[in-house]
């Protein structure tokens, strides 16, 4: 009897928390903060649940979520944290173009019983109660119930979500399955979302399911959602005509459209129920977060203009090796690279406190002095520069002195 | 035997590693803009920016200079610091040529990056040239401080001349 009242308790409690969210099913979906971003920026991977676009707490059970780069390959993405409202997780973008986020939340099992209008306390216009899991039907409160109560549905809920995010504002490659087993894809331009019909196809296991039987849905908020039937192909265009974030969601038209399980005769029902068996098997439903393309980050026009001069001296060290009053080093080629956005003059400049360079450096086998080239922009000049001893040089030991390659626009 | 073979390998390795090291990046210079020409007053003060940039992967020193150090009216601001590969500077060159320089002035703003290794250092730099041509000076007669006062203290003076000649 004890143990009668506590499961009583039990019942009830499951059946406010049942009222709360069963206006529609729990969805789950992925933010990000914005579609185009910067190469080697961090991307903040939210996943969260809720109604109505609207998060209401991390979702609960198994979550996960995979990447797939913009080279296609795929690595899971790991759980960073969770907050009252995230399941966190991130990654560094350090690929030019598109990463697709692929979440996948599998939630507990729940049953939908059809209880009749005035069967739950507040809500007298509903007629269906919502369970978690395991019911002793025996012990479960019955009061208020219909007497045709039945069960709709015992399902395992697995919910999909997807999302893109482009290093250079491409999308090219979003009308692509990513093989998520039910899989919303858009066939329009993801970042005219707003301006228009949209249209979307559909997926189940990389095919479409028989016209009718999965309902999509565009939702801006409580107050502003579009749906349509996906046809034969699993296709259906929403007018998505705010330019907004949008949540765009699919999953079974209605409670006799569920396809992976089977409805089944023998479920407790009320004693006036004559109808047919409940569905008892998986409910799918996928989840697709289209991120308005602001003007903040649409700004991909990027430019860096080339110093009017920038060019680079290579090798950064000239080594002329042990020689001897009268020698005459191995050559050594210097590489003058234009790397601006003007045609230089280049010419050489040679210091030196005891005349070994000034005297002996030759470059092209001129004296250093008479050293000019013209070096076109993106263009390079790699003179040969040597040092000739003079015959009559005194000095020994390490000689100091400088090079300078000086460049003048012409 | 084999220890002293180990040290050997490493040792050259390391040699390898610093040779390596010093040979991988050139010494270069970015610089903009290429050349200036402008026309100011004599008097007037005139602040031009040169970005100075750095397109080697390696830290190198700058210094900025007149090449002509005997106009002394051309200042510059930075003369001297280093960049961090990839990185830029402005620095400013202030022009305030005094009221007796007009004409057409000629100089060259040079930049430039020296590599220390060892006796014979090697260096890239770039040659701004200036061509200013100073006229006159510009400001209006009416707003020089000078005119006004004398201005202003001659008509003291015809008042009270005019004063004392009413009183006789």
């Amino acid at each position: 009897m004890k143990m009668g009242k506590m499961f009583a308790a039990f019942a009830a409690i499951c059946v406010v928390l049942g009222t709360a969210g069963m206006v529609s099913a729990h969805q789950t979906w992925i933010e990000v903060d914005a579609m185009c971003i910067d190469l080697g920026d961090t991307v903040d991977v939210r996943l969260t649940e809720g109604h109505n676009f609207a998060g209401e707490g991390a979702p609960p059970f198994d979550v996960s979520a995979e990447l797939v780069d913009p080279a296609g390959a795929r690595t899971p993405l790991t759980k960073t944290g969770e907050d009252d409202l995230y399941w966190h997780s991130d990654f560094d973008a350090e690929q030019v173009g598109l990463y697709t986020i692929l979440g996948l939340h599998v939630d507990e099992s729940w049953w939908k019983i059809y209880t009749g209008p005035g069967s739950r306390p507040g809500r007298p216009d509903y007629m269906y109660t919502y369970f978690p899991d395991e019911i002793n039907w025996s012990e479960i409160d019955k009061t208020n119930w219909a007497d045709d109560w039945h069960v709709v549905r015992h399902y395992k809920p697995y919910k999909y979500s997807k999302a893109f995010v482009s290093t250079n504002c491409n999308f090219y490659g979003t009308d692509s399955a990513f093989g998520q087993p039910l899989e919303i894809i858009p066939l329009d331009d993801v970042t005219t979302v707003g301006t228009g019909d949209f249209e979307f196809q559909v997926l189940w296991n990389g095919r479409p399911l028989p016209n009718g039987t999965i309902k999509i849905t565009g939702t801006k908020d409580i107050g502003t959602k579009v749906s349509a039937l996906c046809d034969d192909d699993g296709k259906a265009t929403l007018p998505l005509n705010i330019s907004c974030n949008w949540l765009i969601t699919a999953g079974a038209a209605n409670d006799s459209a569920y396809w992976d399980g089977e409805y089944d005769d023998t479920l407790p029902h009320g004693e006036n129920y004559t109808g047919s068996g409940g569905f008892v098997g998986n409910g799918h439903s996928a989840a697709l977060t289209l991120v308005e393309i602001r003007e903040g980050n649409t700004v991909t026009m990027r430019a860096e203009i080339r110093p009017g001069i920038r060019f680079s001296v290579t090798p950064a060290y000239l080594d002329f090796g042990e020689l001897d009053p009268g020698d005459i080093s191995e050559p050594k080629t210097v590489v003058i690279q234009n790397i601006g956005s003007k045609d230089l003059k280049a010419t050489v400049e040679v210091t030196d406190t005891n005349g070994l360079y000034t005297e002996g450096l030759y470059i092209n086998s001129s004296l250093w002095s008479e050293f000019e080239a013209a070096v076109l922009k993106d263009n390079y000049t790699s003179p040969n520069a040597e040092l000739r001893v003079p015959g009559d040089f005194t000095g020994s030991g390490e000689m100091e002195g400088a090079i300078i390659f000086w460049a003048e626009a012409i | 035997m084999k220890l002293k073979t180990v040290g050997i390998l490493i040792v050259s390795l390391f040699c390898c590693l610093l040779i390596s090291v010093s040979c991988v990046h050139g010494i270069g210079i970015g610089v903009n803009p290429a050349k200036m020409e402008f026309e100011m007053g004599a008097g007037e003060n005139v602040w031009k920016n040169i970005t100075v940039s750095n397109p080697e992967s390696a830290e190198l020193g700058y210094q900025v200079y007149l090449e002509n150090q005997s106009i002394d009216w051309i200042k510059i601001s930075d003369p001297e610091f280093s960049l961090e590969p990839d990185q830029k500077k402005q620095i400013t060159v202030r022009f305030t040529p005094t009221v007796g320089e007009v004409g057409e002035f000629d100089a060259k703003v040079c930049v430039v990056t020296l590599q220390p290794s060892g006796g014979f250092n090697i260096g890239s730099g770039v040659k701004i040239p200036v061509h200013i041509t100073i006229g006159k000076s510009t400001t209006p007669f009416y707003t020089n401080p000078i005119i006004i006062v004398l201005i202003l203290s001659g008509l003291i003076i015809i008042l009270l001349c005019v004063r004392r000649l009413k009183r006789s």
